[in-house]
């Protein structure tokens, strides 16, 4: 394959609504998104609760995934078994998706089962067993999960940087939680937590069919008619503390043949105001294949098979703080060099942002690929859900692009120096020690050197 | 007559420009809505046009039957690799377009989705763009089918990126256990190699090979365009004719395939990674070629084994903590090919309940024991995969090029979809006591440990 990075490019677009997209409430209830998609076989609703693993007790990481996923288990009226069987029979498909700072219950369906499949999910809901056995055995799946990210890199950065960015906050850890935090976690706090954080007011209906808005809502308002009343507590948003100074995290990982490296701060929140400029400069300094990073260490050098940089890297923009990040993957012989050259280049951004040809450059890439934005009913839909959940703000292609080109060197420049700094970072390398250990003294004006040896751990 | 009719039978009567030349073959409905318009030109480039004007946007794809399995059998090649290296020198120039221009180009124009893979019989090609960029796309496109211009810098630059790719994928236990039952399952046909080649192989490749590659393969009569979205298709068909009309149609050689000798028993093999923290196990069943009648059956036991929670090694042995990761089915290919059965176990996980549960539900498929819920189960969570794949114009396209490199027959998958609706108990039987037999097992299994990494 040769371009990893067009989707990460596409990541990048601001997700936000197109003009006469709307939201629709129902009083002080539920809110219902609704994209026709007359080609559909297959529909999509969604149950969107504004909770995630940000609701985490400390010491009880992955305490909301595993809640959520024992929704999945028995219901009041039938066995795990059963109720799996009665949904993928009828050609139906329930997933689980817990961010942060939202959880999403999804139900995929055959459209001439729609019905049918709403109503096993309702059942889920608002009658599940969340029996001792189910909650145990989905614990146990959760762990082997975790464990199994010990064999992946890739993985292994992200937690370490997750954690290098965010200690001490409840973003330090993903929603998969760690090994200690889904045992401490016990089957009552799953009780209560499904309990308290299930609330009507909370929830966003979202759906994409080929069946029609009335029929879908008019199946939703019954088969949810019992949702519990009230609000879920509200999240406490987490401050992570500044970031002084460069501190590289370590871990040694003898006979890997690339090194996974990560260099990054804090990223910005959804409706920063500056943020459609400072993506306009990220477009061009490494989210696209045209980009600075790419060109330089894939392109020119041959470094690495890929290379970007950029807030949604990590995690798109939300309503709690982000990351931003420059990241690659070079043949371990060539670590040295290019995690020497990636901070050459992000310090050289950090202090003169863009050419004129390179604002140039991205403002016209991005004006024509932001239609795609709307191009799928299921696409509308995300961009709608972001625009709700995120308090990111709305707008059409035609707005969109007049931001975009009202970009300027100076205005883009001012964005930068309130959003990156080349000297506050963390840089975190997973890779064969032979490689990486020249590279701890050669790294300028490292603070401090952090070895770590279980990622999966608090450091 | 109107005038716009008039003026469009002018168009017609100039030369170059005739779109009369390429002619309709057929045109066909899918199961969404959407037609397939198939037109084969006068230099045998087929078209595949499918309208759609649901968004002002269009995907562009452009598939050549030439992959990984054509290079062993080269007698100038003899080696595996450039096919897919040769993908990657496709972005960078020609005669007309400098050094990173196609990629500035297209994305200069809000090009989306811009990529290319290589696989054992196929190579393609594709992106997505606004409805206006329709002939930058065909310009573009075309620009690099016939007039690349390979140069040793930058082939010593790419190298180095196909280096880095092939690295990345020895760094991944599961790939690596993957390839080595390619390996272990075929001795003499190519699908033994994998896609990318050794590092030695890539070292060994050079420009002159690149171009002998190009001038062989890369030709309009072993090319399919297919084109989802915003477009009118008298004008897609005039672009076709104005960008590839001028192309001349090339021999493309006829590999004989060596004849796979008939695995006689189980095979099996042990390899360690550096990297794993817990084994993997990779098992791959003979199965016939991707057109053959028993692939909806075929497909139909992947997804009672792992697709959905409601599946039998999903529940047995994700949802105790045994693996971690269990996935199985078909892969389809031109020629005779493996279903895989892939096992993430946990750490300190015994391999034997894994493989205990797999050949359990195996016998219950021969002995006809499966409950008709079962089925159901399985079939419908097969169309609910495969209807979520008809969402986006990229994946409609996907599914009609790879039907037509491994079958000839590019609504095969919508055949399929069909067949699978209609297998019995009775077909499951017959299939699983044909092809999971231990004597067309290969087996392998990776276990952590130091050493090399395959």
């Amino acid at each position: 394959m040769k371009k990893l990075f067009l989707l990460l490019a596409l990541l990048a677009l601001p997700g936000i609504a197109e003009a006469g997209i709307r939201l629709k409430s129902k009083g002080a209830g539920p809110n219902y998104l609704y994209e026709k998609d007359s080609k559909a076989l297959a529909s999509s609703v969604q149950l969107v609760f504004r909770t995630g693993s940000l609701a985490d007790p400390k010491g009880k990481e992955g305490l909301s995934e595993l809640a959520f996923r024992s929704l999945l288990g028995a219901t009041k009226k039938r066995s795990k078994e059963d109720f799996q069987a009665a949904v993928e029979r009828l050609g139906a498909s329930i997933s689980i998706d817990v961010g942060a700072g939202r959880a999403i219950l999804s139900v995929d369906a055959l459209s001439d089962n729609l019905e049918p499949a709403l109503q096993l999910l309702a059942e889920a809901v608002l009658e599940p067993g969340l029996v001792d056995e189910d909650i145990n055995a989905i614990r146990s799946e959760l762990l082997a999960g975790v464990n199994q990210e010990l064999s992946n890199n890739r993985r292994i950065l992200r937690r370490i940087f997750r954690q290098a960015i965010f200690r001490n906050t409840a973003l330090a850890f993903p929603p998969e939680g760690t090994l200690n935090g889904l045992s401490n976690a016990t089957n009552e706090d799953v009780r209560a937590f499904i309990a308290s954080q299930l609330k009507a007011k909370d929830v966003i209906f979202a759906v994409s069919s080929n069946r029609s808005e009335a029929e879908v809502k008019g199946w939703i308002e019954k088969t949810f008619a019992n949702f519990p009343e009230g609000n879920a507590p509200a999240l406490a948003m987490p401050s992570p503390e500044k970031i002084e100074g460069r501190t590289v995290f370590v871990m040694d990982r003898p006979g890997s043949t690339t090194t996974e490296i990560a260099i990054g701060h804090h990223g910005i929140l959804a409706n920063n105001k500056d943020r459609d400029t400072l993506e306009t400069g990220l477009f061009a300094f490494g989210e696209d294949m045209t980009s600075r990073l790419f060109q330089e260490l894939r392109e020119k050098k041959g470094w690495t098979y890929g290379a970007a940089a950029g807030f949604d890297l990590f995690e798109r923009p939300r309503r709690y703080p982000g990351a931003f990040l420059v990241w690659s993957f070079p043949q371990a012989e060539h670590t040295q060099e290019l995690v020497l050259r990636a901070l050459e280049i992000y310090e050289d951004y950090a202090k003169k942002g863009l050419t004129a040809k390179e604002l140039s450059f991205a403002q016209k890439s991005l004006g024509n690929s932001y239609p795609f934005k709307f191009a799928t009913s299921r696409s509308r839909l995300t961009a709608r859900l972001y625009e709700l959940l995120e308090n990111a703000p709305h707008h059409d292609v035609a707005e969109y692009r007049g931001i975009v080109n009202g970009v300027t060197r100076g205005s883009l420049r001012s964005a930068i120096r309130k959003a990156h700094n080349a000297e506050n970072v963390a840089i975190v390398l997973v890779g064969d020690p032979e490689r990486t250990k020249g590279l701890l003294t050669a790294i300028p004006k490292v603070k401090n050197v952090v070895k770590i040896t279980d990622p999966l751990a608090a450091f | 007559m109107t005038r716009a009719t008039l003026a469009l039978l002018a168009l017609l009567a100039l030369p170059g420009l005739a779109w009369g030349k390429t002619e309709k073959v057929k045109e066909t409905k899918l199961p969404n809505g959407l037609v397939v318009h198939e037109y084969k030109m006068k230099n045998g480039m087929q078209l595949l046009l499918v309208p759609d004007k649901s968004a002002p946007v269009f995907n562009y794809q452009v598939w050549f039957k030439v992959g990984s399995a054509n290079e062993k059998l080269d007698p100038r090649l003899q080696k595996t690799g450039l096919a897919h290296f040769f993908e990657h020198m496709m972005f960078r120039g020609t005669k007309n377009v400098p050094e990173g221009q196609f990629d500035i180009q297209l994305s200069q124009a809000g090009a989306v989705g811009e990529n290319a893979t290589t696989w054992l019989d196929r190579t393609n090609y594709f992106e997505s763009l606004p409805k206006e960029k329709l002939e930058l796309a065909f310009r573009l496109e075309s620009d690099r089918m016939a007039n690349l211009k390979i140069d040793e810098k930058s082939y010593k630059t790419e190298l180095g990126a196909v280096i880095g790719e092939l690295k990345m994928g020895k760094d991944k236990p599961s790939r690596v256990a993957s390839e080595a039952v390619w390996d272990l399952a075929f001795e003499k046909h190519p699908y033994k190699w994998t896609v990318i080649g050794t590092e030695e192989e890539l070292h060994s490749f050079t420009v002159d090979d690149a171009n002998y590659f190009y001038q062989t393969y890369y030709a309009p009569n072993n090319a399919t365009l297919i084109l989802i979205g915003d477009f009118a298709i008298p004008n897609a068909i005039a672009l076709a004719e104005k960008y590839y009309g001028n192309y001349k149609p090339k021999d493309i050689p006829k590999q004989e395939l060596p004849a796979e000798p008939e695995q006689a028993k189980k095979r099996k093999r042990e390899i360690t990674h550096p990297l794993a923290n817990a084994n993997f196990l990779a098992m791959g069943y003979k199965i016939p070629q991707g057109n053959h009648p028993d692939m909806a059956a075929l497909e139909v036991i992947g997804a009672i084994l792992t697709t959905g929670d409601g599946s039998i090694l999903e529940q047995q042995l994700i949802q105790t903590g045994i693996a971690s990761h269990v996935s199985a089915g078909p892969y389809r290919t031109r020629y005779p090919s493996l279903f895989f059965f892939t096992v993430q176990m946990a750490p300190e996980k015994s391999d034997s309940k894994a493989i205990n549960a797999f050949d359990d539900a195996m016998s219950r498929i021969r002995k006809g024991q499966l409950k008709e819920e079962e089925i159901e189960r399985a079939k419908n969570q097969y169309l609910l995969m495969a209807y979520n794949d008809l969402l986006d114009s990229s994946a409609i396209g996907r599914n009609l090029g790879e039907a037509l490199v491994s079958t000839d027959n590019y609504l095969n998958e919508f055949e399929v979809l069909d067949a699978v609706k209609k297998v019995t108990a009775e077909d499951l039987k017959r299939v699983a006591a044909t092809y999971f037999t231990d004597e067309k097992l290969s087996f392998v299994r990776l276990v952590p440990g130091k050493g090399a990494s395959k």
